[in-house]
């Protein structure tokens, strides 16, 4: 953001000489940060694409229709680490980014951040009990809370989806935010911003 | 312009501990610890994944001299049976003996194939699991049989094919976050394109 202007650029080394790392991935490395997650998440979703175009249009067998990592690491896509891993990028970007949005913005991510949170918790019952041998809801396999209310939905899809839509209307938010918002807001993700420096 | 008067909020915010760098940092252990604990239990917990959860196809019933429940799971292209199974009341024997063998015989519900028979394996003194080859899309008729020293009693049940996938929908629902990323990026790309239009027009 004042990466053009000189006064700013002097006001901002100054006064993040001695910033955190959280500060500064919620002020001057916001618009980065929030990018590379953001990839992360796609990177996620153009596997599940990837899988669903293997069954419904090239009509592979759902066994052989392992996404793209899929096909070379077969049992990475039917292990829990991975799922489980995901699901923890998740909570730690969602939490660590949350910082740099203001207004309505943060309202959304927060959101996302709760229903993330849950999801996690779900991971970790699952987890727990494969950990401990010991099922919950006397069921024969691990299982989560919300299977028990709704046992056919594919709840991988079910929670990403119902996480990533508070955040992307949390991202429209930080990049337009109202006038109120903007001011408060800190970082350089909002796209008013930059034509004000670069031009 | 914003650009105006966010230097002094900057300075301000920033200064008045927006983020407490102590508060920070312990969380930070905290988190960090958490996350490698959860990380070594979750290697222990590799065979696990997200399959359907298991459906209840048979509960309490008896047969023979055992009551069993039944569990079917659906894996990719197999289904897994969990039975338990516990003396009747009533009857002599204490505990599930150890002679006791149980068999899942699949067969179409059409029976245009004949009956397939998988043996279960003992998981728990009470518990056992067998996996069988498994077409979701039709209808299976499901023998359970139990065999020990006391005789040989079985039961049949019946699943239904599981209904037709929404190829078209899925599919659609995978795109949409792309969807809506391009939605941003176009919405941002407009903007831009009118500030520079009306910036050369002045």
């Amino acid at each position: 953001m004042a990466a053009t202007n000189p006064t700013l650029q002097g006001i901002n080394s100054k006064l993040h000489s001695g910033a955190s790392i959280h500060e500064k991935l919620n002020v001057q490395w916001h618009e980065r940060a929030l990018q590379l997650f953001m990839l992360v998440v796609l990177a996620h979703w153009a596997e599940h694409l990837a899988q669903a175009v293997q069954i419904w249009v090239l009509h592979w067998p759902r066994p052989k229709a392992g996404g793209v990592l899929g096909l070379w690491f077969p049992w990475l896509v039917t292990s829990e680490v991975l799922h489980y891993g995901y699901a923890l990028i998740m909570l730690v970007g969602i939490w660590v980014l949350r910082k740099g949005f203001v207004g309505t913005s943060r309202k959304w991510w927060t959101v996302a951040l709760i229903i993330q949170f849950w999801h996690h918790i779900e991971h970790l019952l699952l987890i727990g009990q494969a950990t401990f041998h010991h099922n919950l809801f006397v069921s024969p396999v691990p299982a989560s809370i919300l299977q028990l209310v709704a046992p056919r939905v594919e709840l991988h899809l079910f929670y990403n989806t119902i996480v990533f839509i508070p955040m992307i209307i949390g991202m429209y938010y930080h990049l337009f935010p109202a006038k109120q918002d903007a001011e408060r807001a800190l970082c350089t993700c909002a796209w008013q911003s930059r034509p004000a420096y670069t031009s | 312009m914003r650009m105006a008067i966010t230097p002094g909020i900057h300075i301000l915010s920033v200064m008045n501990s927006d983020f407490p760098r102590t508060r920070d940092a312990h969380l930070g252990q905290l988190f960090c610890c958490l996350v490698s604990f959860l990380l070594l239990c979750s290697i222990s917990a590799l065979a696990h994944d997200h399959h359907a959860p298991p459906t209840r196809i048979i509960t309490d019933e008896q047969v023979g001299p055992w009551t069993i429940t039944v569990w079917a799971q659906q894996h990719m292209d197999t289904e897994m049976f969990f039975v338990k199974v516990r003396p009747s009341s009533g009857t002599t024997v204490p505990t599930v003996s150890d002679d006791l063998k149980i068999e899942i015989g699949v067969q179409p519900a059409s029976q245009t194939s004949p009956e397939t028979f998988y043996a279960a394996s003992r998981e728990s003194p009470d518990q056992y699991t067998a996996e069988a080859p498994f077409d979701s899309e039709k209808s299976w008729q499901i023998r359970i049989r139990l065999q020990s020293s006391r005789g040989v009693s079985e039961t049949i049940t019946y699943i239904g094919a599981a209904p037709p996938g929404s190829g078209e929908w899925q599919l659609l629902l995978y795109s949409l976050p792309f969807l809506s990323v391009v939605g941003l990026w176009l919405r941002v790309y407009w903007l831009r394109r009118g500030l520079k239009r009306s910036l050369a027009l002045a």
